[in-house]
């Protein structure tokens, strides 16, 4: 087992095949990752307790995520459990964006599981991207891109609150430049 | 691709206001921003319209400056271009050439109505990137002085080392000048030494004999069609690693094969896609072609009316499968006739991994067969059967499933095909008895 602790001071037993889903914490917990354990060991000096090279991963110490929250983590872990004996994606990105290039598919599982709000959308998201868990990265990121599929500047500007900067002669000029046409 | 190892090390807190304000401004990582703009930006071009086609970048580009600079600096967002009649002027396509940067090109023009002037203007502005062409995909070019010029463009480009992927669908053919007269054409070949992908699935002109690269050494995929002759299959049949293959027959015989036609043992998928009549094609196909490595074979045989002939073609099938490409694990026949012969075939194949049955005129024994011989094709994982005329459907598909209760596990059912009530309680019943069962609308 393997103690993960969250921003909030809340800490999760959980199965290392699972949280190995996690490459930072696969690497972590092979001590690949030093740059990683130098984080964890200042976040640990930072609250007091003590952490050794061997100690990573060992079960009387826990990991320190400290930037991700137990509501999130929960949801990280819970797909982590979901997808677990999966076979983590290779290295080898070229085909793998060559697979993921066409289609902005999601599986069912993952389609249920990502139907939260917009905030932990966001924050699953960047957990993903901070624990390094491709799969689920990319399900956020094909969640946010059909969101924004279809939809003119200013709904997608409502849709994430976004101010529209622009002054009415930059826009035009952009228009222009793309010889963008509305009615088409 | 756009994955920053940095940015998981050495997180910063990106939300300010998080948990206060539900619809606080998404910040996420530029990195982050660029991957889900390539998912949103990056479209099907084989598949997706294009009618009105207004690129998801440009929209992107207009929600705020942050976005903007994003979009701009994201090369990769910028490689797909679709040329339709409303595309605008050279000078928009040449800044978005530049803006792609060095990332390899997908272009997709639609020539159906394509003003004249518009197709040496862009042969000419793409010329200018001889490296960067990846995938070409040209659409109905249906006037045949459209096609001509287009491809006369085209082949004396000579520059296609880059060329991976080039898609023509539908050339010529259009009435008018299918009646005319016209000169013969000698385009000569694309040299595309990368190519691995070519589809040239409708061709009613006489340029697929010398056409593009074939044999090419790196083609993988073709789709060709048959029209005059099948010289142009027998240069595809040289294609050293060729491994999908599709044959498309434009009119309704399959036209003679003159001589024999062996396929590499790397081809593991073709697909016949032939119309109207079943055993003739079959029997012409089965004694000409050899494919040796085969594990994938489609059959696809359609018809708008009766097809011509009464029998399967079975024996001739039969020889092709087990004579000729005796390693087949998937076989997928749609088939306007469904015989006993063909049938019996199935009890040959115990290899099988996948079967599906496509047929418009369903008999019980379509299914009888699986409920009656328990060892046919042991190893089955998947298995399709899809019909359209049946009046025991119903009842035959309730007796397999109580016979071969594993098969529910890869039976899906178009709920469409229950409409009365009695077929709905059916369903129900199924649904009830066998929960693997996938049922769709």
């Amino acid at each position: 087992m393997v103690i993960l602790a969250t921003s909030d001071n809340e800490q999760f037993n959980v199965d290392k095949e699972v949280a190995e889903r996690s490459v930072l914490i696969k690497n972590m917990l092979e001590g690949e990752n030093p740059i990683a354990l130098a984080v964890a060991f200042v976040y640990m000096k930072l609250n007091g307790s003590f952490i050794r090279h061997e100690d990573v991963g060992e079960s009387d110490q826990s990991i320190p995520l400290p930037n991700i929250t137990s509501p999130v983590l929960k949801k990280v872990l819970e797909y982590c459990e979901h997808h677990r004996g999966e076979p983590l994606p290779s290295g080898d990105t070229d085909n793998a964006d060559d697979v993921r290039k066409r289609t902005t598919d999601i599986s069912e599982w993952d389609q249920k599981f990502i139907t939260v709000d917009q905030e932990m959308l966001f924050e699953i998201i960047l957990a993903a991207n901070y624990l390094d868990i491709k799969p689920l990265l990319d399900v956020g990121c094909k969640t946010v891109a059909n969101m924004i599929k279809g939809k003119t500047p200013e709904e997608i500007r409502k849709l994430f609150n976004i101010v529209n900067d622009f002054t009415p002669e930059e826009e035009a000029q952009i228009k222009k430049e793309n010889e963008w046409a509305e009615d088409r | 691709m756009f994955y920053s190892k940095f940015l998981r090390l050495f997180p910063l807190r990106l939300f300010s206001n998080s948990g206060t304000n539900q619809k606080a401004q998404p910040q996420l990582p530029v990195e982050i921003w660029q991957e889900i703009f390539y998912h949103a930006c990056i479209v099907d071009l084989y598949q997706d319209s294009h009618d009105g086609f207004i690129p998801t970048r440009i929209r992107l580009a207009l929600v705020s400056k942050h976005w903007n600079s994003i979009v701009l600096a994201t090369p990769i967002l910028w490689s797909q271009i679709v040329i339709t009649s409303h595309t605008p002027s050279g000078t928009y396509l040449q800044r978005i050439l530049h803006l792609s940067k060095s990332s390899v090109l997908e272009i997709y023009v639609n020539f159906s109505d394509l003003g004249r002037d518009q197709i040496p203007l862009l042969f000419s502005i793409l010329r200018t990137q001889p490296s960067r062409l990846g995938t070409f995909i040209l659409v109905e070019l249906c006037y045949w002085q459209h096609a001509i010029e287009s491809l006369q463009h085209l082949f004396p480009m000579n520059m296609h080392h880059s060329l991976d992927h080039l898609q023509i669908f539908y050339i010529g053919g259009d009435g008018y000048y299918a009646r005319t007269p016209r000169p013969k054409v000698h385009m000569g070949r694309i040299i595309s030494p990368n190519l691995t992908e070519l589809a040239l699935p409708v061709c009613y002109e006489s340029i697929l004999y010398t056409f593009c690269g074939i044999p090419d050494p790196a083609l993988r995929k073709v789709d060709i069609c048959v029209h005059e002759g099948w010289q142009t299959v027998q240069l595809v049949a040289k294609c050293p690693i060729l491994e999908r293959l599709t044959i498309r027959f434009l009119f309704d015989q399959v036209p003679p094969v003159p001589f024999d036609i062996y396929f590499p043992g790397t081809l593991t998928t073709l697909s016949l896609d032939i119309h109207g009549d079943d055993s003739s094609g079959i029997r012409i196909l089965a004694k000409h072609l050899y494919f040796p490595g085969l594990r994938d074979l489609t059959f696809k045989f359609t018809s708008y009316g009766r097809p011509h002939s009464e029998t399967s073609g079975a024996e001739s099938l039969q020889e092709l499968v087990l004579n000729k490409s005796p390693n087949i694990l998937t076989l997928r026949l749609h088939f306007l006739y469904l015989d006993t012969a063909m049938l019996e075939l199935f009890t040959y194949l115990k290899q099988l991994h996948a079967l599906q049955l496509y047929t418009c005129r369903f008999q019980p024994d379509f299914l009888g067969i699986f409920c009656n011989v328990d060892d046919i094709c042991p190893q089955l994982e998947e298995f399709t059967a899809t019909c359209r005329y049946s009046n025991t459907f119903f009842q035959d598909i309730q007796s397999l499933l109580v016979e071969r209760p594993q098969f529910a596990k890869f039976l899906t059912i178009s709920s469409k095909l229950f409409t009365r009530d009695k077929e709905r309680a059916i369903l129900k019943t199924l649904q009830y008895q066998f929960p693997t069962i996938q049922v769709v609308s």
